[in-house]
């Protein structure tokens, strides 16, 4: 009797001992920082890696999301009752593909970028009369463009780095011969960010996101993040998450700001309707607007190159917790349950985008002079996510980093963070040779 | 055929028996199966360089034969330049599946192919009294490239103008409109060219090699992928002709076989075949096959599907190969995920 209970309690221990290992291993699991995107995670590290859908899409949802791919490199065409119509009279380019090459950045040229303006005398604030924040550098045969773009590269010498960076020189000339005056217009180069992950951001629940935030330093660790609230005009305000400067809360508002902005596309104000904001009859329906957004939300994120117990991952990692980056490109994040309802797999996933979606003043360097919606401050910027950030030159065949592609390699774009994020650069650069070769060796393998 | 999740476990798990069962296949005797490098070579030098040398010597051809009838609008010329056009479009449409460097990242495949095309805008340029390389450049993608100069050379899909029937400004678009087409391809012919060049980036340690090799079969899928889903099930969808690619010229057929010979390319005459064959022969025959198959069914499409779309024949033509490139993208799949 005794022997058998013995022989139980042995069981029992053992049964105990399964069950927290196989626990602990679940949760290993979920926390391996090289499933960037959780159950989502694409293992892809070719030049298609952003271009595949996410994994674990049902049956239905990958035929949706073959069908909104077909939109979503669609060409679109000035003339109405054809496939793709409505684009212009004025624009940057005529598909999403055209800027969002292959899903990855675009590069700094006429027709894969574009260049925000503001007046300088409001702060950066107000729009230039005619022409708007955006400047349509295209136009459908018959009609001008809004101006001419022209990009010089320029050199730099930064406060305390020795190395010379390169910027650009933006000039806009209007169809008259008339050269808009840096001195009045501020403008602001942009290029397309990766596309991948964003149904997983967008599925990060706002009370999580604003635990990071410290808009007065409370803490005085220098760096406050701030949340940009978007109005969305009726009586409600949401967090932005999505653009250079957070200006959009949802993958569909900015898709539906693409839609417009990007390629004169007008887009229906809400669903249901075919109309417009302003009433008229809006250039696409509801329905492709919401499947092109769910091509950007059905995408996944790939997974790292070596996998989280490596000495590459391990060193990274405590170097950039060491510095202070993760800060304000928070590693991970846990998606709301709710997610499920927009891809069933997406729900309650631990993801690794290394950002807090939150803008943060990144000093004189990358002041552009233009605020956008829900910013006075022209200097702060969301901090961009990293995951898939060792991809750009498979993907697209060349490198350029940060809202406008200035830097050439990651090394760059880190000497060019300031401000909030000027002692964290610092660090960077007091850091031994071999040390900061291990912090970009980790990073070239997100 | 294998759209479901499951198909796709049964799939995969059928193949991995047949690798666990026939991977000892490559017995003493036989050939020593190609390495990574040799296949990444191949792909490159035998295959790649080759036919984009063909698509510059193609598109040079047609742009001498575009300014020919241009200066001289004969039947004969009219003749040989819709032929040049056709030649040139099936050397680029076989180049689709490697079409993941510069064609993609240089804007060059949008600057030779970018569909549909903008009638409204050509129209109204052609309209211009006096259509010069200034009215040219005022053209987007859409009105240029290969289907820019096939809505002007073949008309609009009724019937085809003769050679007295093109305007002086349709004239000056051809020549101007064959030029930039040659351009384009010469700029893409350079930019794989080289030891600086794309394709030398391809070709260098073994992990580049390995890289290069899930490139291409990613390449080939891509090309699939979009036969079978845009090209023809999106056409079969709608039920319309307006979707159908090179519609204008009737080569639409002719543009669907070009692109999965130029998948079974990549697959064949690289080598690509032999080094999965060495890890998973039945995979590598089972793949071989359905590409053969897919060529086949390509073949069998009727010359001008735009004008026979709504013949139920024609449609289970369609639907036939629509499937047999999905069955052929699921074991590209397949073979990605044993051998990547």
């Amino acid at each position: 009797m005794r022997w058998q209970w013995r022989f139980c309690g042995i069981l029992a221990t053992a049964a105990v001992a399964t069950a927290l290992f196989t626990t602990l291993k679940s949760y290993s699991v979920q926390a391996d920082s090289q499933l960037a995107a959780g159950a989502l995670t694409v293992f892809n590290r070719t030049s298609a890696a952003f271009e595949r859908p996410a994994a674990n899409l049902t049956g239905a949802e990958l035929d949706r999301h073959g069908a909104s791919d077909l939109l979503f490199e669609r060409s679109h065409i000035p003339e109405a009752g054809h496939a793709g119509a409505g684009l212009g009279p004025r624009f940057n380019a005529n598909s999403c593909v055209a800027c969002h090459v292959r899903n990855g950045r675009g590069r700094s040229v006429p027709g894969e970028s574009l260049v925000r303006v503001a007046l300088r005398e409001s702060g950066g604030v107000d729009p230039l009369p005619d022409l708007g924040h955006q400047i349509q550098d295209h136009a459908v045969f018959g009609e001008q463009p809004e101006a001419t773009v022209q990009l010089q590269r320029q050199e730099e010498v930064r406060p305390g780095d020795p190395l010379p960076l390169q910027r650009f020189q933006v000039d806009l000339t209007l169809p008259n011969g008339e050269a808009l005056d840096d001195r009045e217009v501020a403008r602001s180069l942009r290029i397309a960010p990766p596309l991948i992950g964003l149904g997983m951001l967008e599925a990060v629940p706002e009370q999580d996101l604003l635990r990071h935030a410290d808009p007065e330093d409370r803490n005085g660790d220098g760096i406050s993040g701030r949340p940009v609230w978007i109005d969305d005009g009726k009586g409600q305000r949401h967090l932005g998450r999505f653009g250079w400067k957070a200006g959009a809360p949802t993958v569909l508002a900015q898709s539906a700001d693409a839609y417009l902005h990007d390629m004169g596309v007008t887009t229906p104000a809400e669903a249901g309707s075919d109309l417009t904001a302003d009433g008229t009859l809006a250039d696409i329906g509801w329905d492709e607007l919401n499947l092109v957004t769910f091509y950007s939300q059905s995408l996944g994120a790939p997974a790292t190159g070596k996998p989280a117990s490596s000495l590459v991952v391990e060193s990274g990692q405590a170097l950039f917790s060491d510095l202070n980056c993760t800060s304000c490109h928070v590693p991970q994040h846990r998606t709301s349950p709710d997610a499920a309802a927009v891809v069933a797999a997406m729900g309650s996933q631990t993801i690794w985008p290394y950002t807090d979606l939150l803008v943060h003043d990144m000093g004189p360097g990358l002041d552009d002079g233009v605020a956008e919606e829900g910013l006075t401050d022209t200097g702060e910027w969301r901090t961009a996510p990293l995951w898939g950030l060792g991809l750009t030159q498979r993907v697209n065949g060349r490198v350029g980093y940060l809202h406008d592609g200035r830097a050439q390699t990651i090394d760059e774009a880190i000497r060019w963070h300031g401000g909030e994020a000027e002692e964290a650069r610092d660090n960077y650069l007091a850091l031994a040779e071999t040390d900061r070769a291990r912090l970009l060796k980790w990073l070239e393998q997100l | 055929m294998f759209h479901s999740p499951f198909s796709r476990i049964l799939l995969t798990l059928t193949i991995g028996t047949l690798v666990v069962s026939c991977g000892q296949g490559n017995g003493s005797g036989s050939a020593p199966s190609p390495d990574a490098s040799q296949v990444s070579r191949s792909f490159v030098n035998d295959l790649v360089l080759p036919a984009y040398t063909d698509l510059a010597e193609h598109t040079e051809v047609l742009q001498t034969s575009l300014e020919s009838f241009a200066n001289e609008p004969t039947a004969a010329h009219l003749a040989t330049v819709r032929q040049d056009w056709k030649k040139a479009r099936i050397t680029w449409e076989t180049t689709e599946s490697w079409a993941f460097g510069p064609a993609a990242t240089l804007g060059l495949d949008g600057n030779l192919d970018d569909w549909p095309v903008s009638q409204l805008e050509l129209s109204q340029a052609l309209a211009t009294d006096n259509f010069d390389q200034s009215v040219f450049d005022a053209l987007g993608t859409t009105a240029r490239g290969f289907h820019g100069i096939e809505f002007v050379l073949f008309g609009d899909g009724g019937a085809m103008p003769t050679a007295t029937g093109f305007s002086s400004q349709e004239l000056s678009y051809l020549a101007l409109a064959g030029a930039d087409l040659h351009r384009n391809a010469d700029e893409l012919l350079d930019s794989w060219s080289g030891a600086s060049g794309f394709g030398s980036s391809l070709t260098g340690s073994d992990e580049q090699a390995q890289a290069t090799i899930d490139e291409m079969l990613q390449g080939m899928k891509g090309t699939l992928e979009e036969v079978a889903e845009e090209k023809v099930g999106a056409v079969l969808a709608e039920g319309t002709p307006d979707g159908l690619e090179s519609r204008f010229s009737g080569n639409t057929s002719a543009d669907l076989l070009a692109n999965v010979s130029g998948a079974r390319a990549v697959f064949e005459q690289t080598t690509l075949d032999g080094l999965v064959e060495a890890k998973a022969p039945e995979a590598a025959q089972q793949l071989a096959n359905q590409l053969d198959t897919c060529v086949e069914l390509a073949k069998a499409l009727p010359a001008n599907l735009k004008d026979t779309l709504d013949d139920a024949n024609t449609q289970e033509a369609m639907k036939k190969f629509m499937d047999a490139v999905h069955t052929a993208v699921e074991l590209t799949d397949s073979v990605i995920d044993l051998i990547s």
